[in-house]
């Protein structure tokens, strides 16, 4: 998996030291010790090994950055250019690299991100039915609008994917139509997704929210939209868009709690409309992916770990 | 006995016009050598300059990444004078490993100069954004276009001229032999 996304030598030297199983993220920036977290223990890497002393773990250069970027999007970053636009690049496998650096800027529309200093490589972990205690508190014809809360790396993408496959494991043959604007829940390369989502699955990939939602319900006749990381108005009107069209939504966004999420101006509205019958809320206090709560529309506890 | 003599010096008579054949033919043939380094260069610039058009227009309209432009091009361009395969390679095997691509034997037609150039070239795609790479092979376009102007006007003025030498030659030596 890291071979698709680092020059061989230090592939070969993370695969010696690393089980690539634990390996949650790498950060790498310029000039600093690159940072592995390792199930969730921040470790560096010397060339003999793990150490926890950053004045040993090798430091990336301009030079390993560029390459890195290179490797990852298969020499050809012009057709990256979109992910780059928004501040990451898919690779092969689902692996996420974050990007950032200096924006480029022409008639107030981004162009590119140049001088690409900072690297936040995500490696993905499919957990088989982490979502299989809670699904069918989420399955009713037609399937509960449900959001997924938690703050950033608890899981929620891979809750997602696993409730997806859930409908396909426990043969509920519901069209499922995955928006998966930035290649997160399929991880899609060169069209082809890089999980197995099942055989119910459609996936429209890179797309912007509104546009998808509208397209998808268009051609695709979905009974469930699942999407990640809902967050502006726009993203609120496509919600509204699909369930005026009969269709559920399964979708995901930042917030540590329900009550934090309640003080989202933007979600006033869908909240209080009771739009979603089912709130699934993420922490770490047992491991990353702990349910937190499992919420009904009136905020009623139906479920926790 | 003198029909044993008559049918003998035939014999040497044709060893001989076999012979002088041989010289004209030997000398044609390496005329029509050196002519095929004129129409090999000027087929090497041709499929750069053919490839670089195919891969300005699949960047700017399917932006797949190289390997799969390479992989294409090649299904349809059965014969690769260019060694696009080796470049193919390097980005399927070496490219983790390796800093940059070069030849694995020199393409013996070009001086060592153009080979570095083209070299370069293949180093040099896919490292840029989609405007700036939609520019740079624009500017790609026409230095190759200009070596391809260069390289078919020395194949028409040069690669007959060879032929037609190396054929003088061979005459010139088979007159001198009688």
């Amino acid at each position: 998996m890291v071979d698709k996304i680092f020059p061989a030598e230090f592939a070969r030297l993370i695969l010696k030291h690393i089980s690539i199983g634990n390996l949650y993220e790498i950060r790498v920036r310029l000039n600093q010790a690159i940072v592995f977290n390792v199930k969730n223990e921040l470790v560096f890497l010397s060339s003999a090994g793990i150490t926890k002393n950053i004045n040993d773990g090798i430091v990336a250069s301009r030079e390993l950055i560029a390459k890195i970027i290179y490797i990852a999007c298969e020499n050809s970053v012009y057709a990256v250019n979109n992910q780059l636009r928004e501040g990451f690049i898919t690779v092969k496998n689902g692996i996420r690299i974050g990007v950032a650096g200096e924006v480029v800027y022409e008639n107030d529309n981004v162009m590119t991100l140049k001088n690409i200093t900072y690297l936040n490589i995500r490696l993905p972990h499919k957990v088989d039915n982490c979502s299989a205690r809670i699904f069918h508190y989420l399955i009713d014809k037609p399937f509960k609008n449900t959001l997924i809360i938690s703050s950033p790396g608890l899981g929620k993408t891979t809750i997602l994917r696993d409730i997806i496959y859930q409908i396909y494991k426990n043969n509920y043959a519901l069209n499922s139509l995955i928006l998966d604007e930035r290649y997160e829940i399929a991880g899609s390369c060169e069209g082809q997704a890089q999980f197995n989502l099942g055989a119910f699955t459609d996936i429209i990939s890179g797309c912007k929210k509104q546009f998808g939602f509208e397209m998808g319900i268009r051609s695709m006749n979905p009974d469930v939209i699942f999407t990640d990381e809902i967050a502006t108005f726009d993203d609120i009107k496509a919600i509204d868009y699909a369930m005026a069209s009969g269709v559920s939504v399964v979708a995901t966004t930042h917030s540590r709690n329900l009550n934090e999420l309640l003080k989202k101006p933007n979600f006033t509205e869908l909240l209080t409309n009771k739009t979603f019958k089912r709130f699934i809320v993420l922490s770490k206090n047992k491991g990353i992916g702990t349910i937190d709560g499992l919420y009904d529309e009136n905020y009623k506890l139906l479920y926790r770990d | 006995m003198g029909f044993m003599m008559r049918i003998i010096n035939y014999y040497i008579e044709i060893k001989v016009v076999v012979g002088y054949a041989i010289i004209v033919v030997v000398a044609t043939y390496i005329g029509y050598s050196f002519s095929r380094n004129y129409v090999n260069k000027y087929r090497i610039y041709n499929q750069l300059y053919d490839f670089l058009n195919y891969y300005k227009l699949e960047v700017g309209y399917s932006q797949k990444r190289i390997g799969q432009i390479l992989e294409e091009y090649a299904k349809n361009n059965k014969v690769s004078i260019l060694k696009l395969e080796e470049f193919l390679e390097f980005l399927r095997n070496d490219f983790y490993d390796k800093d940059k691509f070069y030849f694995k034997e020199r393409i013996y037609i070009l001086e060592e100069k153009e080979q570095i150039e083209i070299e370069e070239i293949f180093n040099d795609l896919g490292k840029y954004d989609l405007i700036q790479e939609k520019e740079k092979i624009e500017i790609l376009l026409n230095r190759v276009k200009n070596n391809l102007d260069l390289a078919k006007e020395n194949k028409n003025k040069y690669s007959n001229l060879c032929i037609k030498l190396g054929l003088i030659t061979g005459c010139f030596i088979v007159v001198l032999l009688i």
